[in-house]
């Protein structure tokens, strides 16, 4: 008898992870570390530029820790990341990384809502959120802090329970991975130069995204890349494992560590 | 009457893992549930939940919403032999919703809750953003049902898997889940539940002769169950080296 329930069960490990892990995933990045400091409480969109990303202002160092604060349970920072963010948005309503860290509040916020059972508010606040973070991207198409931060809440949330009838799901992945396929196309000239975390979780997120849209050999190709590029680390450790296992089933990966600090 | 309605819910709840000595006290239908759910019967289990739901429609009582969710418990082990996950998201929250009922009718019950908690933690691999929106929920009926009833086993369980299966970042403690299930064990060690559910986690850990032992105790009180026998059949074919796989 075919009996997956444990695979099934596996998928608890995301367990309440989901945000955290997304937009962690995306402050984590390099790109931020190699940015000049934010002249001004970034008050204003950067510029586009044509072809390539943009290494925007450090808009979220400004919020970020607020923001992992309250989605771990601190509801007074996540008030001041959020009110940060509505002042921003208040000024410039198209600032897409205002947006993408607000709408990542909304689904703390919702999260919250389904805990008490309130489903009707959690559901209203869920879609907002996913539509502030969609909007981001549109306002930003270049902004590589809006596509990582947007892609992978996605993808986090994807790891965190996936219904694979749900079609608006699917779009939302499938957007998110093939931003980060962008992001990694950006970043390879330089890609051995970022952190091995940044290195590990963005090609930990596009190998357990594929696998959980049933693309194995895409998965396995990330799976390998970690291999090569993460070597020596737990990263190239923990992807040699999945890839042992035959046929290979849906890659689950928590991030670790997390960045808050003190208010 | 209170203590009648107390031995009904005694008979029903304690059922839930498995009980095989108990059967002869149980009510027919939870006989018929119990062994279509060991035989993954799925259509079986189905005719019963309609049954199940048809009652607790006319009866409105906790006892036959507590009935309900239950049945869609065992609805959701036997579908997981099928690979259905539209049936078994359906199932599942269905589920949800009698344990709900079940909740509102007493907010006093632990076996309420414990259902209400396990059936959204089912839910959660089916479910966009699953853990987002359940987890929370799920966990804090858990622990709700365990404060109502410091000896309800299946609270113990369904708690000890989410301990197990969450980073420890967010609360999860594999030490935690392995207390929790021995405690169920010293609680009723003719439960199956417990003694599965430890060899998995044995089996995980890659204690083989650990989850071979707990396996063996679960496959003695109901060696039916294909839930207990699919395990058996993983630390089996996890002993053949060539053959490991990763659960």
């Amino acid at each position: 008898m075919n009996h997956p329930s444990i695979h099934s069960l596996r998928t608890l490990k995301c367990y309440l992870i989901l945000l955290a892990c997304g937009l962690y995933a995306a402050t984590s990045w390099p790109i931020f570390d190699g940015c000049a400091s934010v002249s001004a409480r970034a008050q204003t969109s950067p510029a586009q530029t044509a072809g390539g990303p943009q290494t925007t202002a450090r808009f979220d160092e400004l919020v970020r820790s607020d923001f992992f604060a309250g989605m771990m349970g601190d509801e007074a920072r996540l008030s001041r990341g959020m009110t940060f963010c509505e002042e921003v948005l208040a000024k410039n309503p198209r600032h897409a990384e205002a947006l993408v860290w607000h709408g990542g509040g909304l689904l703390t916020r919702a999260a919250q809502a389904y805990a008490k059972g309130e489903q009707s508010l959690g559901d209203k606040l869920w879609q907002r959120g996913l539509d502030e973070m969609n909007r981001a991207v549109e306002f930003e198409p270049q902004n590589i802090g809006v596509k990582i931060g947007r892609s992978a809440t996605l993808i986090g949330l994807a790891q965190a329970g996936w219904d694979s009838s749900d079609e608006q799901a699917r779009a939302l992945l499938l957007s998110a991975l093939t931003d980060y396929e962008k992001v990694y196309r950006w970043q390879k000239p330089s890609f051995h130069e970022l952190s091995i975390h940044g290195r590990g979780e963005l090609l930990f997120g596009l190998a357990s995204g594929w696998s959980i849209l049933g693309e194995r050999q895409k998965a396995m190709t990330y799976l390998r890349l970690i291999v090569a590029e993460c070597k020596g680390t737990s990263y190239e450790r923990e992807a040699r494992r999945w890839l042992d296992v035959k046929p290979l089933p849906i890659v689950q990966h928590d991030c670790t560590g997390c960045h808050i600090k003190p208010a | 009457m209170r203590w009648l309605i107390f031995l009904i819910l005694c008979l029903v709840t304690s059922c839930y893992p498995t009980t095989g000595a108990l059967a002869a006290e149980e009510a027919p239908e939870v006989v018929a549930a119990r062994k279509a759910r060991d035989h993954a019967s799925v259509a079986e289990l189905q005719k019963l939940v309609a049954a199940a739901e048809k009652a607790a429609e006319e009866k409105q009582n906790l006892e036959a919403y507590l009935r309900l969710a239950l049945f869609n418990v065992w609805l959701c082990e036997a579908i997981e032999s099928q690979q259905d996950d539209k049936l078994f998201k359906q199932a599942a929250e269905a589920g949800v919703a009698a344990a709900e009922k079940a909740v509102a009718l007493d907010p006093n019950s632990s076996d309420a809750h414990q259902l209400l908690g396990d059936l959204l933690s089912q839910l959660i691999p089916h479910v966009y953003g699953g853990g987002m929106r359940y987890g929370k929920r799920a966990t804090d009926e858990l622990e709700r049902a365990i404060e109502l009833n410091p000896k309800n086993i299946n609270a113990y369980v369904s708690r000890a898997i989410s301990y197990y299966y969450s980073p420890d970042s967010f609360g999860g403690s594999k030490p935690k889940a392995f207390e929790l299930l021995q405690k169920a064990v010293e609680i009723d060690p003719a439960q199956d539940a417990p003694h599965i559910w430890l060899a998995i986690f044995y089996l995980d850990a890659g204690q083989m002769d650990n989850a071979q032992r707990e396996i063996n105790l679960a496959l003695s009180a109901d060696p039916e169950r294909a839930f207990t026998q699919f395990v058996n059949s993983q630390i089996t074919a996890a002993k053949k080296p060539a053959t490991h796989k990763k659960l």
